[in-house]
């Protein structure tokens, strides 16, 4: 549902053209942060080769992490 | 630098951290390491003396009577007395002693009963009484206690590598102080199984792979900062057990679909039944503590309406699930256990129900070691106040610690340091062994 079009999330990171800015949003969206040099590469990494549903799988990544359940 | 494992909670009791602090700090041994055999022996023989050895029980079968059962229509009926209202009685195997007329079966069965009548408990409030009766404790602001499933876990490990060592079927208490690692699996509807297990279509084990190897990735900044707490480490363990059962042969162990027609009509094919016939089916397959929530006893309005169905249902119950642990040669390794929060009050109030009763009621004890064809306990002649032998929660706790093999007080540790045992002071009952 978060992935659908409509959604918050979605629609923040279809408005925006550069990969970067996207990484922002998804991170500051879930974690309240901005990705470190590390992340933004696999995040690219992931999103090259998967296309469009690599955002899906890193916002599902990023929703699994410890860090988002134990949020500060 | 300490001798035993010191893994957090692990517990390291008073006397061997005091020696491992004489031994390293003062470089000195306290005790010479022959002495403390003999101070364990001691410490045994001083506890108990008469107490046979428990251990027998690898499993438990907890039937929790949720809302406060009462005790004179089911265990501790009262014939003589006019408390005793519209519920009649009938004899059991054991000479002299009688159950109300709902529990046909188990009365047929009671040479494997061990009914305790003389239970008493601290407190009136449905809440507060649940939950020292599921932990010895009283609850408290600061600190969350884990229940006996949670314990069993942490002391005597799973018995099966991919299977959960605890289940609740319709509620229960979560592992408080011992975190996430050893919280039991909810379950809500037993004949559902457990939900949620099939991947989407589009996830394939190896997109789902990736994904989690990406979530390491973000996480593993996190986790280095994280890496002393055991609540977040506590869900690395359950995530990679959780894939693991996903992926496992062994989830069939929840699939009630997997039992024949003539098994589940034998439990009588209710939401209770059908929840026995599943926690059968787990300490079958390795599970080591499944507790079943059965509702609601609270009949504080048309007890004699309303309670029969429920108490026959549950004697229905019960009697096949002890038969079929019988048959498949598990009753001995398996402690079945009825238990509630507390009684309801002998005198019928004005609405034809019995309230609130703290002051005594009854729970049953059956395999695993429990002897069997016994009353143990005594209450007056109205079922109001404990007679003979009386049993505290506590005691009682300290019983099933026995049953299973777990020092009824032997010490763990809360992440703050606290000192916890399993019967908080209670003393097995010696008897039931």
């Amino acid at each position: 549902m978060m992935l659908e079009r409509g959604s918050v999330i979605y629609n923040e990171v279809t408005e925006l053209k550069i990969i970067n800015d996207q990484l922002d949003v998804i991170f500051l969206s879930l974690l309240s942060r901005t990705p470190t040099e590390r992340e933004v590469a696999s995040a690219k990494r992931e999103i090259r080769s998967a296309g469009n549903a690599g955002f899906g799988n890193v916002i599902w990544a990023l929703l699994n992490t410890r860090e988002f359940l134990f949020i500060q | 630098m300490f001798s035993q494992n010191t893994s957090r909670l692990d517990s390291l009791s008073r006397r061997q951290l005091m020696s491992d602090v004489a031994r390293y700090a003062l470089g000195v041994s306290l005790l010479p390491a022959g002495m403390e055999s003999v101070l364990d022996a001691a410490e045994k023989a001083r506890t108990s003396s008469t107490l046979r050895p428990g251990g027998k029980a690898k499993k438990v079968i907890y039937l929790y009577m949720s809302g406060a059962m009462s005790q004179l229509d089911t265990f501790d009926p009262k014939p003589k007395s006019d408390v005793q209202g519209q519920t009649g009685v009938i004899k059991t195997k054991i000479p002299g002693v009688q159950l109300s007329e709902h529990m046909k079966q188990l009365a047929q069965m009671s040479d494997k009963l061990a009914i305790v009548r003389s239970m008493s408990t601290s407190t009136g409030a449905h809440g507060p009484a649940k939950y020292l009766l599921r932990t010895s404790y009283r609850p408290l602001a600061t600190t969350k206690h884990p229940g006996i499933g949670s314990w069993m876990h942490k002391i005597l490990g799973r018995d099966h590598k991919e299977l959960p060592a605890s289940v609740q079927i319709g509620g229960g208490l979560g592992p408080g102080y011992l975190g996430a690692e050893f919280a039991p699996v909810p379950l809500g509807d037993p004949a559902k199984g457990l939900q949620n297990t099939t991947s989407p279509s589009y996830l394939t084990e190896s997109s789902f792979d990736k994904r989690m190897k990406l979530s390491n990735v973000f996480d593993s900044d996190f986790r280095k900062k994280a890496n002393a707490s055991s609540q977040v480490t506590g869900y690395d363990d359950l995530y990679s057990e959780a894939i693991g059962l996903l992926r496992s042969e062994d989830l069939k162990a929840f699939d009630l679909t997997k039992e024949s027609k003539e098994a589940k009509e034998a439990y009588g094919g209710t939401r209770f039944g059908n929840a026995a016939l599943l926690a059968r089916r787990l300490v079958q397959s390795g599970v080591r503590f499944v507790e079943i929530s059965f509702g609601s006893w609270d009949h504080h309005y048309q007890l004699f309406d309303n309670l029969p169905a429920k108490a026959q249902e549950l004697d229905k119950v019960v009697g096949t699930l002890l038969k079929d642990l019988q048959s498949r040669g598990l009753l001995d390794d398996t402690l079945v256990v009825i238990a509630s929060e507390f009684g309801r009050k002998p005198k019928v109030n004005q609405n034809s129900g019995r309230d609130h009763h703290p002051a005594a009621f009854s729970t049953v004890l059956a395999g695993g070691g429990i002897k069997g064809g016994q009353v143990y306990g005594a209450t007056d002649e109205d079922a109001f106040h404990v007679d003979e032998d009386p049993v505290s929660v506590e005691d009682f706790n300290a019983t099933i610690a026995h049953a299973v093999g777990i020092q009824h007080n032997k010490e763990i540790f809360s992440p703050d340091g606290r000192p916890f045992t399993l019967g908080n002071g209670g003393s097995p009952i010696e008897k039931l062994f």
